[in-house]
């Protein structure tokens, strides 16, 4: 266990690499912040001036290991546009995000599985069908077109929650529904499919000849034993939602993660891009790595089949 | 000067004169909440804001002067200023017994250290090239400073009043900044202005709060919350449920605005909007005289641009493209309330798709030719894609293939920066940083200065300059009407839009709100009344 | 399996036919200019509200072009671009999926760790990167949407690989002296078709609802091209005064989508026995990758993806 957990660690680091060498060739690709952090008439000296202080003017490897070293040394530099440390904005928006990401992901399980459920036990009818639909159907549109949808309803026809902004508790209904609504299919489908395994399987169907209650049956059999894929499941929507919610921060106006290096690509604020992506990337790859460790500690067939 | 009084629109109904303002009678009370699209460069110092962020910038500082309904100077911070010497030494006398919020009292150290600041290398001030004309600065007592310059300047107060949009020589505390340190200062910057700095939170939200007993305006509004909300239709939601009581708007929102029953406050004529023709600095390198504009061909060059403004129903534009907000102007920009516009002046180059395709003909493409027109969104100017979407469509009919280039601003300004814009044309909107229009082209088509957005040619830097030493303000006014306005109109590699408003859409939370005659845009938070 | 979810999905299967016919025939069925416009005709309403045309019978938009022909026109941007992404992405995804799973060992690994760094840079946020290098353009979100997807390719056609691989013919195949290559595309390739297209259709949503972001960010299909991403992002400040400029499209989008996705759902049930078989063991497999959405990935990349 311990091996492959170093393993997996080590291929980590290495694919850290990679994802910042490649964020950092198409940062540097993109254009110089100098343009934009200058007016359109500053001189030419004026930009040499910046470019130098920022240390753009090096050659592009150079930059490249002082990049990497300072980062080995827990160091992601300075934003471009305000001189302070990356981090610092970073931290900034975090609760933000941990609080969007952590409501969305509460309501995608919140819709996803029950109707899963329900969709399996009546497998085949019509409910199962309009149970499916209504949950691909927030698949089917671009989340600024739902996102607004629901201000459109929610806040400005009925006021029930504010339009955008972060604020009270009732500020985060309407982002997060906007992302957990669209994941909610995909929660469907995996608890529909394990639950349909469950109740195939023998020791379900030993449970009904015992002459237990249907809904014990189904909740406390049929429901624990699905539950582990959506579980792990959910736990990678949560590392996701972290970053991958521009779109929806930028229609509700949520100071999150996505749009702070959203902007700062916009504004070719190279050091936020970087390291943002970065952490998203490392979020990622220890979610997954999380999930695999569980899945091979609590499912018993996988780990035989690894060994 | 720039406007008179009778065309001041005022859609709010009372109006104030910022010499004597009428004291706020109850204490400042509730809050004001504005949704802007963007807050720029986030930045604190002299030499590190641009200008372009004024509007989240303007509650915390002021200038040296300010302007009346007619344009003219009139006293802030300085109560009284000289000119001398044509225009070669500006000395100011400052009010006494204003303070900072930090409690300190302004003196002239204060103005010589933030000018100092804006000239710096390196400065992003959008005022640095004009600031780094100052031979000297010379403090004489606390009160009064003298700035000398080896050519005349004669428009320095124009640089340093509150009023005009990039107005960014506020005067910050020499110090506060030198004893709390460049990064303190940031983190908490103190000025002068009737609010006062509580929060920023990088990308959304600055938070002020009214500072009472201010010695020029108390607010009515205890805070004043900006939130950067980047997406428009967001914007308007929120301005509609009041999580916000203001929001920026353009002319394409109007009619929405009014559909769903919201207030729009308007400031007229603070934006002039063309369309360049891009690459006209045969000097440059990146200059391609094969461009069907440019000009070694000057006859060829002047019935390609005759077209290209032919086929353009500008009044058309101004109806369905900007919500009839503005009026068309024949000429680049100049504004129709302009002292020194002639009817001459003002009338556009007439919609005939017609002659357009006529002389286009004769200049040689009988077919049109292929030209690629960049849509930018300037923060601010969220109409300038669409502007540049129905011109394209414009001379799509009469034969050109247009391809649209959606651009945005980092990219824009690194191939501005590279002159790279030969057969490039892009709507571009001048706001007013100077009553009279030369002192925009000394700033983007000079060939003097470091950069030319729109063209240069000799005939221009000579206005400029012949503009820019003149200290009689009738003898600019007879030269900008009678001489570079005509040449303006014949010559310019642009199509001439016309002249824009300012748009606020308000809430109901928001009451009077007396727009200053003189001031340009939105920005006068202290003056905003509670709605009874 | 009871007989009810096995018939073929007609609403779907009839919504994709129209979808396609209609982008076939766009220039017959469109009764103007997708991209011509007059501005003094914009924002004519649909022709059964008050001052509507009949010449505009879903009115016109903030240029004056006809709706009813752009969501016509759009149908062909929406397919060319799901098809073209999802063919270059699918046959490159599927090419390093074969080899990979096939090759095992080091080659294995190395792909592995490519596809999996592909699939945890964050979606939306590396494309606008990406356009913001190059400049918005048809072929540049193509290509884009392309290199976002081909992981979820690799990863799932490695898994079927895998699987095939330990069968008796591909080892008799082996005995036989065939070289990879030819075991790679006579029995390898032939066996994972039915994943192929099971995944290729659940993209295709997608991949739409990609380009309606993209257009929202501004870095999508450029006008005035007809996309009905690009539509919806157009009037979406303008619902009061204009909501068929966005309706339409929307609608036009929201069944495509829909109707893809429960497409790919059914395919999913009935095209791929192993999968069906596999049930939740394979979905809940995090190693393999059976249906795109079971990755988180493609999950909340398309959370905000879409």
């Amino acid at each position: 266990m311990w091996r492959y957990l170093i393993g997996r660690a080590l291929q980590m680091v290495l694919s850290m690499l990679v994802v910042i060498s490649i964020v950092f060739v198409l940062t540097r690709l993109s254009g110089n912040p100098v343009h934009l952090l200058l007016d359109v008439n500053a001189t030419e000296r004026d930009q040499a001036i910046l470019t130098h202080h920022l240390g753009l003017d090096k050659p592009l490897p150079v930059q490249y290991g002082i990049y990497v070293r300072n980062i080995f040394m827990g160091d992601f530099g300075n934003s471009v546009l305000t001189r302070r440390p990356v981090t610092e904005h970073i931290w900034e928006r975090l609760p933000a995000t941990v609080e969007l990401g952590f409501v969305a992901m509460f309501l995608s399980v919140l819709i996803g599985v029950p109707l899963g459920m329900y969709s399996a036990v009546h497998r085949g009818s019509v409910l199962d069908s309009a149970a499916r639909v209504f949950a691909v159907l927030g698949q089917s549109m671009p989340a600024f077109w739902l996102g607004l949808m629901l201000i459109l309803i929610f806040a400005v026809i009925l006021g029930l929650f504010p339009a955008g902004g972060r604020g009270g508790v009732e500020s985060i209904i309407l982002p997060a529904f906007t992302l957990g609504y669209f994941t909610s299919a995909a929660i469907l489908r995996l608890t529909r499919s394990a639950m349909l395994e469950v109740l195939g399987s023998d020791y379900v169907k030993f449970a009904r000849l015992k002459g237990l209650h249907e809904q014990v049956v189904l909740w406390k059999h049929g429901l624990k034993n699905a539950l582990l894929p959506v579980v792990t499941f959910a736990v990678m929507l949560f590392v996701q939602f972290l970053g991958g919610a521009v779109v929806t921060e930028t229609v509700f106006a949520w100071p999150g993660l996505g749009r702070l290096i959203l902007e700062s690509i916009t504004t070719r604020d190279y050091p936020i891009v970087q390291a943002g992506v970065l952490v998203l990337s490392a979020l990622y790859l220890v979610g997954n790595l999380f999930v695999d460790v569980l899945y091979s500690y609590l499912n018993p067939r996988i780990r035989h089949a690894r060994a | 000067m720039r406007r008179s009084l009778e065309t001041i629109v005022l859609i709010a109904t009372v109006f104030l004169c910022v010499a004597a303002p009428a004291p706020a009678l109850a204490a400042p009370e509730g809050t004001l909440t504005v949704a802007v699209a963007t807050f720029g460069n986030e930045r604190w110092l002299p030499h590190l804001y641009v200008g372009a962020e004024d509007v989240v910038l303007k509650p915390l500082w002021e200038n040296l002067l300010s302007r009346d309904g007619k344009g003219n100077l009139i006293p802030l911070l300085a109560e009284r200023w000289q000119v001398l010497d044509g225009g070669r030494t500006w000395r100011f006398h400052l009010r006494k017994a204003v303070r900072f919020h930090n409690g300190a009292e302004l003196t002239a150290e204060d103005v010589k250290f933030t000018f100092t600041a804006i000239a710096k290398e390196g400065s992003a001030n959008s005022l640095a090239p004009e600031f780094r004309l100052v031979k000297s600065m010379e403090v004489e007592g606390p009160y009064a400073i003298a700035i000398r310059f080896e050519k005349p300047f004669v428009t320095l107060g124009n640089r340093v009043t509150q009023g005009l949009f990039g107005s960014v020589a506020y005067i910050q505390s020499k110090k506060y900044i030198e004893t709390t340190g460049e990064d303190g200062a940031e983190r908490h910057p103190v000025g002068t202005g009737p609010w006062k700095f509580v929060e920023h939170v990088r990308g959304d939200r600055i938070v002020y709060e009214a500072v009472e007993g201010h010695w020029r305006a108390v607010p009515h509004f205890k805070r004043l919350v900006f939130l950067k909300v980047p997406e428009p239709a967001t914007r308007m939601a929120m301005l509609r449920t009041g999580s916000a009581d203001v929001i920026e708007s353009g002319g394409e929102y109007v009619d929405e605005l009014k559909k769903v029953g919201m207030r729009t406050l308007t400031m007229p004529n603070t934006v002039a909007i063309w369309v360049i023709l891009g690459g006209q600095w045969p000097t440059r390198p990146s200059y391609d005289p094969k461009v069907p504009w440019a000009l070694p061909d000057a006859e060829r060059a002047r019935k390609v641009r005759l077209a290209l403004n032919l086929a353009v129903d500008k009044k058309a534009l101004f109806q369905q493209v900007l919500g009839g907000v503005g009026a068309p102007v024949g000429t680049v920009n100049y504004y129709p309330t302009d002292p020194w516009i002639s009817d001459a002046l003002l009338k556009p180059i007439p919609y005939d798709p017609v002659r357009a395709k006529t002389l286009l003909a004769e200049a040689g493409y009988p077919s049109g030719f292929e030209v690629t027109m960049n849509l930018t969104a300037w923060p601010g100017r969220g109409f300038l894609p669409d502007v540049g979407e129905a011109v394209a469509t414009y001379w799509e009919k009469i034969g050109l293939k247009v391809k649209r280039r959606p651009v945005d601003r980092a990219v824009f300004a690194a191939d501005f920066r590279a002159r790279s814009y030969a057969g490039v044309a892009l709507a571009y909107a001048g706001p007013i940083i100077g009553p009279e229009p030369w002192e925009l082209f000394y700033r983007i088509s000079y060939s003097k200065a470091a950069v030319h957005l729109l063209t240069e040619h000799p005939k221009l830097d000579a206005f400029i300059e012949r503009l820019g030493a003149e200290p009689n303000p009738t003898e600019r006014a007879r030269i900008l009407r009678d001489e570079m306005g005509p040449w303006l109109y014949d010559y310019m590699p642009a199509v001439a839009i016309g002249a824009t408003h300012s748009i606020a859409g308000v809430g109901p939370k928001v009451g009077d709100w007396p727009l200053i005659p003189g001031h340009m845009g939105v920005h006068n938070w202290e003056y905003v009344m509670r709605a009874r | 399996m009871p007989a009810r979810s096995r018939e073929l999905p007609w609403f779907a299967g009839a919504i994709l036919v129209t979808l396609v016919l209609t982008a076939v025939f766009a220039p017959y069925l469109a009764p103007q200019s997708p991209t011509e416009g007059d501005i003094t005709q914009k924002l004519i309403p649909p022709v059964w509200m008050e001052r509507g045309e009949g010449r505009h019978p879903l009115g016109t938009d903030r240029f004056g072009r006809d709706v009813l022909s752009r969501v016509i026109y759009g149908s062909r941007i929406s397919l060319v671009v799901s098809l073209l992404a999802i063919g270059l992405s699918g046959t490159f995804g599927t090419a390093l999926g074969l080899i990979s799973g096939y090759r095992g060992g080091f080659t294995d690994s190395l792909l592995m760790r490519f596809a999996d760094i592909g699939l945890s840079l964050p979606t939306i946020l590396i494309a606008v990167v990406l356009v913001a290098v190059s400049e918005p353009s048809f072929r540049n979100v193509i290509l884009v949407i392309s290199l976002l997807l081909w992981p979820r390719f690799a990863r799932q056609i490695r898994g079927e690989t895998l699987g095939i691989k330990e069968q008796d013919f591909v080892a008799l195949a082996v005995v036989a002296g065939r070289s990879s290559t030819w075991i790679i595309c006579r029995h390898i390739f032939p066996n994972v078709v039915p994943t192929l297209l099971v995944i290729s259709t659940l993209q295709v949503g997608y991949v739409i609802l990609l380009e309606g972001t993209l257009s929202f960010l501004g870095v999508g299909v450029p006008p005035p091209n007809p996309a009905w991403g690009l539509m919806i992002a157009d009037g979406r400040g303008f619902l009061a005064t204009a909501w068929w400029i966005t309706l339409f499209p929307g609608l036009a989008m929201l069944l495509t989508v829909l109707a893809v996705n429960l497409m790919g759902d059914w395919l999913r049930d009935h095209l791929d026995p192993k999968l069906r078989q596999l049930g939740s063991r394979a979905e809940a497999e995090p190693a393999i990758e059976p249906v795109p959405e079971a990755r988180p990935r493609g999950a909340a990349a398309g959370a905000d993806g879409g």
